[in-house]
């Protein structure tokens, strides 16, 4: 698994935490681009290149997660979630709430295990309030030692490679999409005739904030949002709800939410499908009822941002560990390449 | 890719509805439909709260609508 990629996979940052994936992002960007800044809202922007035109890519590089919210007196820690994640996928697993001094402290996700529930407890989903964290520690004392209220909580960090091109990792949402957009920069020629912004954004997951707060300070021609989107191919998903496959290419998104989100103009639509059929590059459509990305904050910031959108298919996203083929995110990063190119040269 | 931010047009996308009786089940069916509990709803001045989890949502929350 290339290094860049693990690292980002295993980094931490949920919403308006973003400071060490940040930093690997930083570290990055500098190599390639001709000068990298992190702006008031945390968003970190590399810049490449000289021309009339100002293109923007973004991936938002905050990941799912939770805060500490509360001490008991015997010592278990209460929490709020940040980022839209389904409570009963929390139950039982092991955390790390990042401290002060950037330490690791690990967690289980504790509740009141079924022996002890009643009967109409049992028939209804465990809520996120009704469960803690155990750190190992008897009293509140003893934990506000190790930790202070308001620390960050990730889980446990993991990646590596399932088989062959299939990979996993945490905060695959949307670090894979971090990592995409740091090789296009790196592959587009350093004379490249346009400013091309590469934009790792703060706080997608809570509100699709960084895309709109960079977006109305670049103020760019065109925007190109890479993210994750729903795969649909694992049991339980109707080809109706999503047809996406891992492998089969990354996803031209269209609409999102049903029009809620994001609705990609017919001409920046065609564009892209030209470049991905123009250069063979492997590609599916991506129409998706719920889930948007910054591009829906981006697309009508100021007098409306032309935008488009590659989202990378990707299994069990807002989970502790996610799915996605690393095929698809290299055809991410060719047609990025290809929907620049033919942006900066079509009138 | 964000789900809360769905969530959060779907219910700024029903603002320009008259609040009405079938507003409020439109809300009620949303939140439900997010797996997040049963909202009560409660008027205050002239703002309207959606309360879920026991507890008010604030103005920021992006569960209050104002008239």
């Amino acid at each position: 698994m290339d290094k860049l990629l693990k690292d980002l996979l295993l980094s931490d940052g949920i919403s308006g935490y973003e400071e060490n994936v940040g930093k690997i992002m930083t570290e990055t960007l500098s190599k390639i681009c001709d000068s990298v800044e992190t702006d008031g809202f945390g968003n970190v922007i590399g810049k490449k290149g000289k021309g009339k035109k100002k293109i923007m890519i973004a991936a938002h590089m905050d990941e799912i997660g939770m805060v500490v919210k509360h001490v008991s007196e015997k010592g278990f820690i209460y929490f709020i979630k940040i980022g839209g994640i389904n409570d009963p996928i929390l139950m039982g697993k092991v955390v790390k709430i990042i401290n002060k001094k950037g330490e690791h402290i690990t967690g289980i996700i504790g509740t009141k295990p079924p022996h002890l529930m009643s009967e109409e407890e049992r028939k209804v989903p465990v809520k996120f309030d009704n469960m803690f964290i155990d750190i190992g520690f008897s009293s509140r004392e003893e934990v506000l030692k190790v930790i202070d209220i308001g620390d960050q909580i990730i889980f446990e960090p993991n990646a590596g490679i399932l088989n062959g091109d299939f990979y996993y990792g945490k905060a695959a949402d949307n670090r894979i999409s971090c990592y995409a957009m740091a090789k296009v920069m790196e592959k587009l020629p350093k004379n490249i005739d346009a400013e091309i912004y590469a934009c790792a954004t703060a706080q997608e997951e809570v509100g699709l904030k960084g895309g709109k707060t960079s977006s109305f300070k670049l103020n760019p021609d065109f925007a190109l949002v890479i993210d994750t989107t729903v795969a649909g191919d694992m049991p339980g998903i109707d080809p109706k709800t999503s047809d996406l496959k891992l492998g089969k290419g990354v996803a031209i998104t269209m609409v999102e939410a049903s029009g809620r989100g994001t609705i990609v103009p017919n001409k920046v639509r065609k564009i892209m499908i030209e470049a991905a059929k123009e250069n063979n590059i492997a590609h599916q459509i991506d129409i998706i009822d719920g889930g948007m990305t910054d591009g829906a904050a981006i697309y009508i910031n100021r007098d409306g941002i032309l935008t488009g959108i590659l989202s990378i298919p990707t299994r069990y996203i807002h989970a502790p560990s996610s799915v996605f083929n690393i095929k698809d995110v290299e055809s991410a990063v060719e047609l990025a390449i290809k929907t620049i190119e033919k942006i900066i040269n079509n009138e | 890719m964000s789900n809360e931010g769905a969530l959060s047009a779907q219910i700024k996308g029903l603002l320009t509805q008259t609040m009405t009786k079938n507003f409020f089940i439109l809300c009620r069916k949303i939140l439900l439909s997010k797996d997040l509990e049963i909202p009560l709803f409660k008027k205050s001045g002239d703002s309207l709260f959606v309360k879920r989890g026991g507890r008010v949502e604030d103005s920021d929350g992006g569960f209050s609508l104002r008239r």
